[in-house]
């Protein structure tokens, strides 16, 4: 292994797409994430801002990926108003990806969590897997993929909740997932979203006796498996994860869902 | 594979350099059970610090470059981590820093009653204002840091030397005449990169430490160096990603060698270089590392 070929690579914004009130796409040309496999990411540079984390939430043979964030911080601030020509930095795709097998699946997403969701689901069902998808925001506006998603898995296998009952069902993607367990023999649990909610899905999915994996999110330096800044346990989330299945959370469960660490390495609450 | 260093004893010659994947207890742990002979912590000063901005790493043709800016959670908080663990006898070195003499004493205070090996003292961060080569580049300060360590621990002292320096070997005399019971050599060397598209420094702190392969050869020429002159045990760092990397520096008179970018290969890289260390060893009828040390003079 080489660590040279971990150089940045500098590419240039395609498109912006506003997909809701708080969340945008950001479109670039990348080969190398033509190979990334669903739930791995990217490490995006801002210039002159921040370099951090993204899932990526589309890709394609031809190396058009996309990003979706939330402004949250200085370098999602800048990288949702990218605009076509801007110019941003690219490492990876890194980490450990989603199982993609063929199985009776439930995917999960929670507001930018749904971000990985959309490649996974086509995934699935290239592998052949029957395949579910409950949609969480906390209202309607809040709601992402809902159209993309609901065409790559049709309507009728889209459960969308809303926090404030605006629109689907009232309350929270956890409602929802034990009973769409149990009706549809579902035997593989995907999520990615407030970890909160991910923390109940695990339990949820460990009493119901099927598998589980969840793409977590830590405070991430260098996405090579060297600076141990996101360390959950003692995974790695860059190289180990960010995507975690069952049983390397259930090693963590004095972390996961409660405890994530600061950049210094303090423990903070989530 | 044993080895001895100054009375701490190692399961085998290679352990985790300082600042890789070592801020947390359970990481440390699980490079000791991948196979590390010993492991030393990310650096600890007094107060907690989250560093620089990213990017704080950023990978060159030469190896990779890093202002991470010392970001640690503190000692007291480390210490609690330390605590954890107690009982278990776990080869734990700890890596610590401060602006002077007090400062790295009120850390020695604050860590001192824990369980672990010995103290590491990062006199050498080259990218950080007030600490690391801005005072460990000054005989006077670094005797005076050693001092102030030596006198309120009875666990070995080791110091970790820059090679930012012509000065090394006198900073290295000087720790070890204040009280050091061996040397570290090296850590990153003084670097930057200029991203052309943008024209932008790389690092959000510009300046950061070149580590991995392109440093290799500096920190052979340290090491043959201080062991020539010093009579104290070495510490081998820089570069080291396979065997031939680690017998390299053992020869030059390191009697252990720390191993940090390399992690980039994932943790089955402790295996990897002790199997080959091991053949090595096998093949040339050594008995013990010990028996290699220096042997690069002999000419």
């Amino acid at each position: 292994m080489d660590i040279s070929s971990e150089r940045t690579r500098i590419r240039r914004v395609i498109r912006n797409v506003k997909e809701n009130r708080s969340i945008t796409s950001v479109y670039f040309k990348d080969e190398e994430c033509s190979s990334a496999k669903p739930g791995q990411f990217v490490m995006l540079w801002e210039p002159g801002f921040d370099e951090f984390p993204m899932s990526l939430s589309n890709y394609d043979e031809q190396g058009v990926c996309s990003v979706t964030a939330k402004p949250w911080g200085p370098g999602s601030n800048e990288l949702v108003r990218a605009k076509r020509g801007d110019v941003i930095g690219i490492r990876g795709p890194y980490g450990h990806p989603f199982t993609v097998e063929r199985c009776s699946a439930l995917l999960v997403g929670g507001g930018t969590g749904l971000a990985p969701m959309l490649p996974l689901a086509r995934a699935l069902l290239r592998a052949g897997s029957k395949v579910a998808v409950v949609i969480g925001g906390r209202t309607k506006a809040d709601l992402l993929f809902e159209k993309p998603l609901q065409r790559a898995v049709r309507r009728k296998n889209v459960f969308l909740t809303t926090d404030d009952g605006s629109y689907g069902h009232a309350g929270f993607p956890t409602d929802l997932a034990e009973g769409l367990i149990a009706e549809r023999k579902v035997t593989r649990v995907y999520t990615c979203g407030p970890e909160v909610m991910m923390r109940k899905l695990y339990e949820i999915s460990v009493r119901a006796g099927v598998d589980f994996e969840a793409s977590l999110e830590r405070s991430m330096k260098c996405g090579i498996g060297i600076c141990g800044s996101c360390s959950i346990g003692k995974n790695l989330l860059c190289r180990d994860g960010a995507v975690l299945d069952a049983d390397a959370l259930k090693e963590a469960l004095d972390e996961f869902g409660l405890l994530q660490r600061d950049p210094s390495g303090r423990y903070i609450r989530i | 594979m044993r080895v001895s260093v100054a009375g701490m004893k190692f399961e085998n010659p290679i352990l985790l350099a300082s600042g890789i994947a070592g801020v947390t207890v359970k990481t440390l742990t699980r490079a000791i059970e991948s196979g590390a002979g010993g492991v030393v912590s990310k650096s600890i000063g007094l107060e907690p610090r989250e560093g620089y901005r990213n990017p704080t790493l950023v990978a060159t043709d030469s190896g990779l470059l890093n202002a991470v800016g010392l970001s640690n959670p503190g000692a007291h908080a480390f210490s609690e981590e330390l605590a954890a663990v107690k009982g278990r006898r776990l080869p734990i070195v700890v890596s610590i820093f401060g602006g002077g003499p007090v400062e790295f004493g009120r850390v020695v205070e604050i860590l001192d009653r824990n369980e672990f090996l010995a103290y590491e003292l990062n006199l050498s961060c080259p990218h950080v204002e007030g600490v690391g080569t801005e005072i460990g580049h000054d005989p006077e300060v670094v005797a005076a840091v050693v001092k102030a360590v030596r006198s309120r621990t009875q666990k070995p002292v080791f110091v970790k030397l820059s090679a930012n320096t012509h000065r090394t070997l006198e900073v290295a005399r000087a720790a070890v005449g204040s009280g050091a019971n061996g040397i570290t050599a090296i850590n990153s060397m003084g670097a930057m990169a200029i991203e052309v598209e943008t024209g932008r420094p790389s690092l959000a702190h510009k300046y950061g430490g070149l580590s991995g392969p392109g440093i290799r050869p500096i920190a052979v020429a340290r090491i043959y160096e201080l062991y020539e002159n010093l009579k104290v045990p070495i510490i081998g760092c820089g570069g080291v990603s396979t065997w031939e990397h680690a017998v390299e520096l053992i020869l030059a008179g390191a009697s252990a060698v720390e191993v940090g970018t390399a992690l980039y290969e994932g943790y089955g890289v402790f295996n990897k270089i002790n199997r080959g260390v091991e053949q090595y060893m096998k093949r040339k009828k050594y008995r013990r590392v010990q028996e290699m040390v220096g042997l690069g003079h002999k000419f």
